[in-house]
């Protein structure tokens, strides 16, 4: 009679059987393994055999990575990639990047990272990973800290003296995603299921942020991308202004920085200020 | 024969009535109108994040009905450490939404820091029994109340086992004080792969230990049962619910429905079916919780 293993040796043996890249059978076969490495610790019956029980287990393991998570999170990846492409670097990544936390929402924040190496090796596009990186962030947005957004009643409301030193900082539920090929389209094309565009080739950000329940992005400007820095880290209006000062005449400063001021509030990302209103 | 209903079922925890598991479909039907619902069990790692929309329909439902915090993720029997920073967060969103209970799978989700995110079953054997009894008092300690164990669907049965299902369940809440939810989903799928009679599990599971009754649908996969939680709940399963009431009493029961999820009146009509045969074994069941009156 075959020796008990322990709790421990138990696990390890049959988790690493049913997260294989294989099918239970292949996987024992191919590490030379007979199915009583499984049979001996495992009951099966006449309507399915201890290792078809067993590779019920790897196949869900498979599949459910595959479609609960990874499709639900990266459907532009999937549409730029294609059905059996799609499917094919699910299996690399999975085998590359196993879960490793205990709630399934993270098993596929690695993939914007894994993306690289893999888009590289397979003549897939080389924005890929930054379109896997803008649809990561917009998972990640969405149940990131409530803030309070400041309104423009609560902007209105502030004594015009006071306006240059308002602080002015972002909602903790943002991120930022750079891109040298214009993402955004990629990721537009997908969502109205349009024909896909061959994205133009320049430097941007694209900001995600979360306003009530709505994930949105849009790319920053070449103004907001030069503040944004400051900006997520908090500045004044005035300091708003000065910055600005570097690249316009002072006048038309002040005059570009209410005009990023309105756009911001209407936005809905800027943090409700301490000071006024 | 009929009896009055009680405040307090036999494990002397709150009977809630009939409920439903929260679905994302089901959010705004439920956020807008009244829904007539006793309670809610929440899947907990769904509402582990901060912010956003999860949380705050789950505080909108919070404040409406009764809720149970349900995990997928704590495997508690993995020989891994358990995982610190899940149970903290897991006690952070228990002392903000007050469920009536916190409960989680009797299972392993993976090992050597990995996770198969799936609920496999264990050995059923003394080593297994302490190790499991153990890592739930440290989670009670951590979560500072009772955990609340639900026996799992299986499709791989382990040749060292010593004892039953059932009796490692028993024994289970006994050394280690937790409560048990049965779900008779996973009792009917789980007699029919591995050959057992599903009434000898549910009388092998003590009287006073049974806070909660899950229902659920299954799929045929070959010769064996799978549960997928996509199909309305098979006659099969309302006898083993049946068998369940009458040994037990009225227990608090929610229906799971995860896949291919149908409108939401069709899901409460399966709320109403389990209601009108525990009131047809037990007679009326009133609940003070919910819309029909808050619970606690």
């Amino acid at each position: 009679m075959t020796k008990p293993l322990s709790l421990s040796d138990l696990q390890s043996r049959l988790f690493g059987l049913i997260t294989a890249r294989d099918t239970v059978p292949e996987e024992l076969q191919a590490r030379g393994l007979a199915p009583s490495y499984v049979t001996e610790h495992l009951t099966g019956d006449e309507r399915l055999d201890a290792v078809g029980r067993l590779d019920i287990y790897n196949s869900m393991y498979f599949f459910r990575i595959l479609e609960d998570v990874l499709e639900a999170d990266y459907p532009t990846v999937k549409g730029v990639l294609g059905e059996d492409s799609f499917k094919h670097m699910a299996a690399d990544y999975i085998a590359a990047c196993p879960p490793a936390k205990p709630s399934a929402r993270y098993a596929s924040e690695r993939l914007p990272v894994f993306l690289k190496d893999w888009c590289a090796s397979h003549d897939a596009p080389s924005w890929l990973p930054a379109v896997a990186a803008l649809e990561w962030a917009r998972v990640d947005t969405f149940d990131d800290v409530d803030d309070p957004a400041m309104t423009m009643a609560q902007l209105q409301g502030i004594d015009p003296g006071t306006l240059p030193s308002v602080r002015l900082a972002t909602i903790r539920a943002h991120r930022t995603v750079s891109s040298n090929h214009g993402i955004v389209d990629v990721w537009r094309a997908v969502e109205h299921d349009e024909p896909l565009p061959t994205p133009d080739e320049y430097e941007n950000t694209v900001l995600v942020w979360r306003e009530d329940a709505m994930v949105y992005h849009r790319e920053l400007t070449h103004d907001e991308a030069r503040i944004w820095p400051r900006l997520q880290t908090g500045m004044t209006f005035g300091e708003l202004c000065e910055q600005l000062g570097e690249t316009y005449p002072i006048e038309e400063a002040a005059q570009v920085a209410v005009q990023l001021l309105t756009a911001w509030l209407a936005d809905g990302f800027l943090l409700e200020t301490s000071n006024g209103g | 024969m009929a009896q009055s209903p009680p405040s307090k079922n036999a494990a002397n925890v709150p009977f809630l009535g009939f409920g439903l598991g929260l679905r994302t479909p089901h959010y705004a039907e439920i956020s807008e109108h009244a829904v007539g619902v006793d309670w809610f069990e929440a899947i907990s790692e769904n509402f582990m994040r901060p912010g956003g929309n999860p949380r705050r329909v789950l505080r909108e439902i919070r404040e409406r009905f009764a809720l149970v915090l349900h995990g997928v993720s704590m495997s508690i029997g993995s020989v891994d450490p358990l995982n610190q920073e899940y149970l903290k967060t897991l006690a952070v969103l228990a002392n903000e939404f007050e469920p009536a209970w916190v409960s989680d799978h009797l299972c392993w989700s993976g090992t050597e820091g990995k996770f198969a995110h799936d609920l496999l079953p264990l050995p059923y054997t003394d080593e297994a029994l302490a190790h499991v009894s153990a890592r739930i008092a440290q989670v009670q300690d951590k979560l500072k109340r009772p955990m609340v164990i639900e026996n799992v669907s299986s499709y791989m049965a382990f040749s060292q086992s010593t004892m039953t299902e059932w009796d490692f369940l028993a024994k289970l809440s006994q050394q280690s004080g937790c409560l048990l939810l049965l779900d008779v989903n996973n009792i009917f799928v789980s007699a029919h792969n591995h050959s057992f009679n599903a009434l000898d599990f549910v009388n092998g599971i003590p009287l006073d230990k049974v806070a909660q009754i899950h229902v659920a649908g299954h799929r045929k996969r070959g010769e064996l049962l799978l549960d997928t939680h996509d199909h309305a709940v098979p006659e099969g399963v309302w006898d083993v619910y049946k068998a369940a009431i009458q040994r037990f009493g009225p227990v608090s029961t929610l229906v799971e429905w995860d896949a291919q999820i149908p409108p939401l009146h069709e899901v409460i009509a399966q709320a109403n079916r389990a209601k009108e045969i525990a009131e047809s074994l037990c007679g009326p069941l009133p609940v003070s919780n919910g819309e029909r009156g808050r619970h606690d």
